[in-house]
């Protein structure tokens, strides 16, 4: 590959970025950071986590997302009596023309390319950690049988604080499996009045396909194939072992506050968020700058506090503000 | 250049930069520090007599610790990494350079790569690597150069605060001071003097010489010696100045005759001997026959008018020619001038000898210079001597060493039997004194008993507790002097009345006469002077300051008696 084509690939990947960027754009106001965040996700092969009150826009975000890609997508309304099954499918007795039953699977939604857990939350553990498998191997595993997902399979999972009524944490596990957590916060003045104008009309906008899974891929592949230096490789592995509270390069408030820190998949999302945003500024290298700009939505979720920290009620934010803060860079 | 090179290449520059500007902020940070501490350091000597050796170390050590942190500065020279990360930083292109860097140093190839390293060279060849680290003046090299400035200036300001410890005369090496050399020197020169010209200050000199041969001689009557030699010939200087500018003014009369020009332009420059071989040719030309010219006459006239003492022979055989030249008796005049080169010669010896006899004088002074610090450093050891048996010291506060620190002012006394040594007795004697009341003999005070009155002070309770001088240093008291013995005894006197008070008071015995060493018992030289260090050496010199010397001796030229001029 010369680097014309290797010039040419890059500037493809920001064009299809922005493509879907702007479709989103067209209905969600005010949340360019949060689109941002979840396409990066998407081109990570990983998942993203979506907190906020009820009413932001979280799963229009998404379904606006789905809208935009040629892939398929499915929603799932997480409850305290969901099970597990109802996410998964299930074996269920089918009887032929023959009047002979055998157990035949049904897949359950989860059979999509794009899934929105909505609400993730309001599910019990139990039920939660359905999504484990197929969020980990893309594959979901009912009786003997393995079943393998669609590619590419990404799950953009909404959820309500934790302080709201009938409420449940999720799994460490699973935690650890989404890519990002965002944060959406309340619109500005001005994105509230762009969102009254847009949705108290007639006909809403309605996002275009504008990508599909195929391009999803290669995408993926351009991400992967940028080379990363080691002393920005090592800044992004000392700001995870900065959130090991035994660890030798331990913050302060780690040490104090902290019970698990991010693990090595966090190191991953970490260098494969750095390499998206630098392929988005047209650049061949990774740096430092990337790796914090990516820091806070990958680390926060993942940095999981102790019983002082909670009794506290320390904000992870505030402990990854501290080691991005104190946290040399090469 | 390949994009790899280019990439070494810039670094390199960039690294170079680096380095001059942290060395030069480095040395200037530096510098100013020291030299700010120079400052201190001097003006610390304008109030505190330190030694001279000690600002010499000083010094030594000031430029060894210079000169490692400036070693250090240039061996801490970083890496190409750093100076890569340093230059993303200052052009902000997000570790661009960092990561071309990195791989080139991995030696790794792929197009990903190669693209990267392309980038950055053509990023770097754009860039103005000067422009990105510019020579900056440090602003710690202001306070360093206003440092130098301030130290300059403490050095060329009027007393008190020079000589400074840096710019002042080093101190001889007093071991190695070869005094008898010295004076063999002197010595010689004054023979050669004595040879031209006997003077009898040379005598003298000679003679003050001989004595100061003497090592046993103490250094200040040594130096009072070297003094009063100095003096001898500086008054000899008086008179040669006198003479010249007399020569001088009889050249210039001199020169208004062309026979005479030579020799007037000769003792115009004070070049006596040619001015005497110029008269002789003058006088051998008239010998010869040739015509005297009415100038010469007159020149010659005008010359022996403007004598000044000392050279009255000189004019009265210009007079003598000049008066033969009008009788047309030109043999007489060769004659007359034939005598004034006779007598330009002897002033020439004269001159010559008073040269070499100031030249003993300034040799004389170096000596005398090198005495005066000696005996300086020697005062010095003496006082720290004193200073560490200094009465009350290391319990300042404590009853009972009054009475120690009394007696150990007193303790050198010589003479003084049974004064108590230091410390010795009793931090607070009980039974104040043997003289009890109905033992002490009434009347006169003689018939105290002698032991009461020096001998068994140490059963004195002394009436100073602890308010004694204090330590090292000095205090209002050491400056009033330690209590004499006779202080003691009429401390005695007071308390043993006090206890006393039917007593009658005792007849005051006859104030026997003090020893020398009684009358201060504290070394003049030990109590701080209100002068400054610079001040002192100021007043300590003897020879008249260079400046001043010319005002004093137009003085004593104008208070001189002029001879007649008719």
């Amino acid at each position: 590959m010369s680097t014309t084509q290797i010039d040419e690939r890059i500037e493809r990947f920001q064009n299809q970025f922005n493509v879907v960027k702007d479709e989103v754009s067209k209905v969600i106001v005010g949340a360019g950071e949060i689109i941002d965040g979840i396409l990066m996700g998407v081109l990570a092969r990983g998942h993203v986590l979506l907190e906020g009150v009820p009413g932001l826009g979280k799963t229009k975000l998404v379904q606006t997302l789905s809208g935009a890609l040629h892939l398929k997508f499915s929603r799932i309304q997480f409850t305290p009596d969901l099970m597990p099954a109802d996410i998964t499918g299930t074996n269920v007795i089918q009887e032929d023309g023959h009047g002979e039953r055998h157990l035949e699977f049904q897949p359950g939604p989860i059979f999509a390319n794009i899934i929105l857990a909505d609400e993730i939350n309001r599910a019990t553990p139990k039920t939660q950690s359905a999504l484990l498998e197929a969020m980990q191997e893309k594959t979901v595993t009912v009786g003997k049988e393995s079943y393998r997902l669609n590619l590419p399979f990404f799950v953009l999972a909404t959820q309500n604080p934790l302080e709201m009524e009938g409420t449940y944490p999720l799994p460490e596990a699973q935690l650890d499996r989404f890519f990002m957590k965002l944060n959406v916060d309340y619109p500005t003045v001005s994105s509230m009045h762009t969102i009254l104008d847009r949705t108290t009309k007639v006909r809403e906008p309605e996002p275009q396909q504008v990508l599909t899974g195929a391009e999803i891929l290669a995408m993926r592949e351009t991400v992967v194939a940028i080379p990363i230096a080691r002393p920005i490789q090592e800044y992004a592995v000392r700001l995870v072992l900065a959130t090991h509270p035994g660890h030798e390069e331990a913050h302060t408030l780690t040490r104090q506050y902290v019970r698990y820190g991010a693990s090595p998949r966090g190191a991953q999302a970490l260098v494969i968020g750095a390499k998206i945003r630098a392929l988005l500024d047209n650049r061949v290298h990774v740096s430092t700058g990337d790796v914090r700009a990516v820091a806070m939505p990958v680390l926060r979720h993942r940095v999981l506090l102790n019983f002082e920290g909670e009794a506290e009620r320390v904000e992870t934010d505030s402990i990854v503000e501290a080691i991005l803060r104190d946290t040399k860079g090469p | 250049m390949s994009d790899r090179d280019t990439i070494v290449d810039v670094l390199g520059k960039a690294r170079f930069r680096i380095v001059r500007n942290r060395l030069i902020d480095r040395a200037a940070s530096v510098l100013a520090r020291f030299v700010l501490a120079a400052v201190a350091f001097e003006l610390v000597g304008v109030f505190v007599l330190l030694d001279p050796v000690a600002g010499r170390v000083f010094w030594t050590g000031w430029l060894a610790a210079l000169a490692v942190v400036i070693v250090r500065a240039v061996r801490r020279r970083g890496d190409l990494q750093a100076t890569a990360s340093d230059l993303d930083r200052k052009a902000r292109l997000d570790d661009e350079v960092l990561s071309a860097w990195w791989f080139v140093q991995q030696d790794r190839t792929t197009p990903w790569i190669d693209l990267q390293v392309q980038r950055a060279a053509r990023r770097l060849r754009r860039m103005d690597v000067r422009a990105l680290y510019p020579a900056v003046v440090p602003r710690s090299s202001y306070v360093a150069a206003g440092g130098v400035v301030l130290l300059a200036a403490l050095s060329v300001a009027p007393p008190p605060f020079t000589p400074t410890l840096l710019f002042s005369t080093p101190v001889p090496d007093l071991e190695a001071l070869d005094r008898q050399a010295q004076l063999d020197a002197i010595d010689a020169l004054l023979e050669q003097a004595d040879a031209l010209a006997p003077d009898p200050a040379i005598t003298e000199f000679q003679r003050l010489i001989e004595d100061m041969r003497d090592e046993d001689l103490p250094l200040e009557q040594t130096a009072d010696q070297a003094r009063q030699a100095e003096s001898l010939l500086d008054e000899g200087n008086l008179d040669i100045d006198n003479l010249l500018e007399g020569l001088e003014q009889m050249g210039q009369d001199l020169q208004s005759a062309d026979e005479t020009r030579p020799a007037g332009e000769a003792l115009s420059e004070d070049d006596l001997p040619i001015g005497a071989e110029e008269f002789q040719r003058v006088a051998e030309e008239l010998e010869g026959g040739a015509p005297a010219s009415e100038p010469l006459e007159a020149a010659l006239d005008t010359a022996s008018r403007d004598a000044r003492a000392g050279l009255e022979e000189l004019a009265a055989a210009l007079e003598a020619a000049a008066d033969a030249l009008a009788e047309e008796n030109a043999a007489a005049a060769s004659e007359s001038l034939m005598d004034a080169a006779d007598s330009l010669g002897e002033l020439s010896d004269r001159v010559e000898s008073q040269r070499l006899q100031n030249e003993a004088a300034r040799q004389m002074e170096a000596l005398r210079e090198a005495l005066r610090q000696q005996e300086s450093r020697q005062d010095a050891g003496e006082a720290g001597m004193n200073g560490e048996n200094a009465p009350g010291e290391g319990d300042p506060g404590g009853e009972g060493d009054a009475a120690a620190g009394d007696a150990a002012a007193s303790a050198p006394q010589e003479g003084q039997a049974g004064m108590p040594g230091a410390g010795q007795q009793p931090a607070s004697g009980e039974g104040s004194s043997q003289l009890v009341p109905g033992e002490a003999p009434e009347g006169a005070a003689s018939d105290i008993p002698p032991s009461a009155i020096t001998g068994d002070l140490q059963n004195i309770e002394p009436t100073g507790t602890g308010d004694t001088p204090t330590g090292i240093g000095f205090s209002p008291e050491q400056k009033t002097g330690a209590p004499t013995s006779l202080d003691v005894q009429l401390q005695l006197l007071a308390t043993f009345a006090a206890s006393n008070p039917e007593m009658e008071e005792p007849e005051q015995p006859p104030e026997p006469e003090a020893t020398r060493q009684e009358r201060s018992s504290l070394d003049y030289r030990d109590i701080p002077s209100e002068l400054t260090p610079a001040q002192q050496e100021l007043l300590s010199r003897e020879r008249i300051p260079r400046e001043y010397q010319n005002v004093i001796r137009d003085y004593f030229r104008a208070i001189r008696p002029q001879p007649d001029s008719d």
